[in-house]
């Protein structure tokens, strides 16, 4: 698809925005209480205001927590998954309890990892990996699934042992899998770390934006906000680059 | 090439074998169709061969060799049931197989699929492998088409490198599921005398499923019957035709009762089990 249609196709979200952003400009100014409802305008000012301390210490501490919970979530999601599709044992004792593992309101749980490790990073990076890991596991592991049962007898008839049908099959079979996961875990890594560090840090944009709010600075609030989506957006087009890089054939 | 003794399997789920003290017997360089009603019992016939399953009585000998059977050191069904399809790198497969689907793998070139085979078996330089591939890619008539993806590739063509990823596996014993039966008809046509050229040039045996009549008529030199299921014993038919063939050939009044008679069997066969679901 080239870029032209890209951007045509576009063309409607990015009028809904637009008129989203109008709208909003519109009430804030009505309702003139920039501590409740800062207008877009001066939300953007604020990131520019408070450029320095968000850029040079609470995106990069944010951004840590991210890295390390998301890095931490591939390798255990994966893992699991590995594990669930190499044994049906593993399966029935893991599988239903990955699912009941979404049920625990994380972020009811998460004072508690505060409690645990204090204000250093590995109680976000727990909150992280606890809401990240999940659809990476449960994805790959639907991929795993879905390797046709005719090309495993095929690769047995060609002599394959359990090696090369992990190596040459399922790897990658699950690739798009894979990916798809990807997608869905990058936001959510962004998400864990605000949440981690909005109970309790003491650097990154989810205590920035907490502490802006008991300064009642509604911008400042808004601010950290604005940078961690683009943020999660930015890593999750990062994902699809590398995707389209690595998956060059069509799914069938 | 092919023995079959005594061989008896049943799948656990149902009450009778579906395949009982069966006998029969392939030479080398033949090639034969195996004809039947669906859910007769000709895949499992096939699965047994490459190991899929394992019978529970008797043996089946590929070029003298026992595949499956008693022995358990080449029992597949106890690895395969297990999950981990074990098998020691460096044996060559019993038997090269083609399923109906072409089953390439999309993420692969054509090249790189054809060479899948050989890279399973281990011991073959990459060199090596991309001349046998290219050579096979050739005879196929499937000559520049390496690097392509078998998405750019027309059924037929995908059939022909399924066919050259079958031979590079080196096997001498060929085993072909249905084949062409997903194709379109004038495709079919012409897959069928191109088959019968590959035949003559890599001298290879050839076991062939198909429930056409016809089509196993073009093809075998000899077709095997399977008139009833349980399947006790094949009924062996000489196709009274030489080589080359043609399309014409199969108007011949000879060859036209011999179709009649071959549909006649069929549509007698006795199918004394609960139908299933041909696999």
């Amino acid at each position: 698809m080239s870029s032209g249609n890209t951007n045509r196709a576009n063309l409607p979200a990015a009028i809904l925005v637009f008129a989203f952003l109008m709208f909003w400009q519109m009430a804030a100014l009505g309702m003139d209480a920039a501590y409740i409802l800062p207008s877009p305008i001066q939300v953007v000012q604020k990131l520019w205001d408070l450029r320095g301390p968000l850029f040079t210490a609470h995106l990069p501490a944010t951004m840590q927590v991210v890295a390390i919970g998301l890095i931490i979530s591939i390798v255990l999601g994966m893992a699991l998954a590995i594990l669930m599709d190499a044994s049906p044992v593993a399966e029935k004792a893991l599988y239903p309890l990955v699912i009941a593992s979404q049920t625990i309101p994380t972020t009811a749980l998460a004072p508690l990892f505060v409690l645990w490790f204090g204000y250093t990073i590995w109680s976000k990076v727990l909150v992280t990996v606890l809401i990240t890991f999940f659809p990476i596991t449960i994805t790959v592991f639907d991929g795993f699934r879905s390797v046709r049962t005719e090309m495993k007898d095929l690769m047995f008839c060609m002599g394959a042992d359990t090696r090369q049908m992990f190596f040459k099959l399922k790897i990658p079979a699950i690739l798009p899998y894979f990916f798809s996961a990807l997608k869905m875990a990058v936001p959510l890594s962004v998400i864990g770390a605000a949440i981690g560090e909005w109970l309790g840090a003491q650097s990154g944009l989810g205590y920035f934006s907490r502490r802006m709010m008991t300064q009642l600075d509604g911008a400042g609030v808004f601010a950290p906000i604005l940078l961690l989506s683009i943020a999660a957006m930015l890593l999750a087009a990062v994902v699809s680059v590398i995707e389209r890089r690595v998956i060059t054939w069509r799914n069938e | 090439m092919l023995d079959f003794k005594d061989v008896v399997f049943q799948f656990p789920e149902e009450e009778k074998p579906i395949i009982n003290h069966l006998d029969f017997h392939v030479n080398r360089g033949e090639f034969i169709s195996i004809i039947g009603a669906s859910g007769c019992g000709k895949s499992t016939i096939f699965r047994l061969i490459n190991r899929l399953l394992e019978p529970e009585n008797g043996e089946i000998l590929v070029a003298g060799t026992r595949v499956a059977g008693k022995n358990p050191a080449a029992s597949g069904k106890e690895n395969f049931r297990k999950g981990t399809h074990g098998r020691a790198v460096g044996n060559a497969p019993v038997c090269g197989y083609m399923p109906q689907q072409d089953l390439l793998f999309p993420w692969r070139t054509v090249e790189e699929n054809l060479c899948l085979p050989m890279e399973l078996q281990g011991g073959i330089s990459k060199e090596e492998q991309h001349r046998r591939a290219q050579k096979a890619l050739e005879d196929v008539g499937l000559a520049g088409k390496g690097d392509k993806r078998p998405s750019e590739l027309s059924g037929g063509m995908r059939q022909r490198a399924a066919f050259a990823r079958t031979l590079l596996t080196g096997a001498g014993l060929l085993l072909l599921d249905e084949p062409f039966s997903a194709l379109d008809y004038l495709t079919r046509i012409e897959m069928r005398e191109w088959l019968l050229e590959q035949w003559e040039r890599e001298q290879k045996t050839v076991l062939f499923i198909t429930h056409d009549v016809e089509e196993a008529i073009f093809l075998s030199g000899r077709v095997l019957v399977a008139e009833r299921t349980p399947i006790t014993s094949l009924t062996s038919v000489e196709i009274p035709l030489g080589l080359p063939r043609s399309i014409e050939d199969l108007k011949k009044p000879e060859i036209q009762d011999m179709k009649e008679d071959l549909i006649g069997k069929l549509r007698n066969a006795v199918i004394d089990l609960p139908l299933r679901a041909e696999e």
